[in-house]
């Protein structure tokens, strides 16, 4: 029989499973801190700390008027979904 | 715990903030399938409102479809706010389900809120067309309110005529599931367009528009910032409002 006829992946000699790990665990990382920096980059919700004004227009007779507001919260007191 | 007890701690963070803070709902918001909205007829809904310190609410298509007229009138008895709608009527009558418009007072200006409820008919309701509707009442608020704020339900297309064809609009407060992702500025009359959210996941009450609005002597809006808050982990559960559900067991 020949040395030269492929072997099946158990066979594989470790050197090489151990790179697939660490391909496979390395792809994986990857995937967990680009999908991080991308919720981190685009969530358009902003923490309170957040809700800073970018420009405040002075002077004694304006008038700066903070609303909240809600819409279609269909009576639930605690959050849809939970 | 979340919903009602996190939206409790933005209001009052925006409260200590601004001396001057309007909580407002665009309505379908007293009730719809769950416990113990659905059980009380929005009466649990009110109480939460009445703790959060809301201004103003208009009525949804929800709430014409599940509630009666009695039982709007005692949802409207109960709370400490006004309940406004400008086109919402009892079938067979011409009388309003609610009064039309509110003039609240904010220091130097009166601030005029207008109502507008969705088309709808049923057995107990009919709804008339909002545009029509709020052209005719404006002019009434106008006398009384040099700060005008539309509560609008009536769509997007109906909200973009409306300020495109009334001068004198400074915000439209946007509800129903007719998506507005960002704010809209109708550049001919200067009208804001402000929509916190629509159904999808997370939503019905996660998520909060604040807004942060600037007038001048004249009542016009000459700045305005605006964000969708996403009531997430970061804010901590109100203590009065958790107190207050735990005694209800809610």
């Amino acid at each position: 029989m020949s040395n030269d006829a492929p072997q099946p992946a158990a066979q594989r000699p470790p050197s090489q499973a151990r790179r697939d790990l660490l391909w496979g665990a390395g792809f994986f990382l990857a995937f967990v801190v680009f999908s991080a920096a991308m919720l981190w980059i685009f969530n358009p919700a902003p923490k309170s700390a957040a809700l800073k004004p970018n420009q405040v227009p002075k002077g004694k007779d304006i008038l700066a008027l903070t609303v909240v507001h809600t819409n279609d919260t269909w009576g639930y007191l605690s959050v849809c979904g939970s | 715990m979340g919903g009602v007890a996190r939206r409790a701690t933005l209001i009052r963070q925006q409260q200590q903030r601004s001396g001057t803070t309007l909580v407002l709902d665009v309505g379908n918001s007293l009730l719809y399938d769950r416990h113990p909205a659905k059980a009380t007829k929005g009466q649990s809904t009110i109480e939460a409102y009445n703790l959060m310190g809301y201004q103003a609410m208009t009525l949804g298509k929800l709430d014409l479809t599940y509630l009666t007229p009695d039982e709007i009138r005692q949802r409207m008895g109960e709370a400490h706010f006004p309940i406004i709608s400008a086109n919402a009527y009892i079938t067979g009558t011409q009388e309003r389900i609610a009064q039309p418009y509110a003039i609240l007072d904010v220091p130097n200006h009166k601030v005029g809120l207008v109502g507008l409820t969705e088309p709808l008919n049923n057995s107990n309701f009919y709804v008339t067309d909002p545009v029509e509707a709020a052209k005719s009442i404006l002019p009434e608020v106008q006398r009384q309110a040099d700060i005008i704020i539309l509560l609008s339900r009536a769509g997007q297309e109906a909200n973009r005529r409306l300020a495109e064809e009334v001068k004198g609009i400074d915000v439209i407060l946007c509800g129903t599931n007719d998506v507005l992702d960002k704010p809209l500025v109708i550049e001919s009359t200067g009208t804001v367009l402000l929509h916190a959210d629509w159904t999808q996941l997370g939503h019905a009450g996660e998520r909060v528009g604040v807004g942060y609005l600037y007038f001048d002597k004249r009542g016009k809006l000459v700045h305005y910032e605006w964000w969708r808050v996403e009531l997430d982990n970061s804010y901590a559960d109100d203590p009065t409002m958790r107190q207050w559900l735990e005694a209800k067991g809610w």
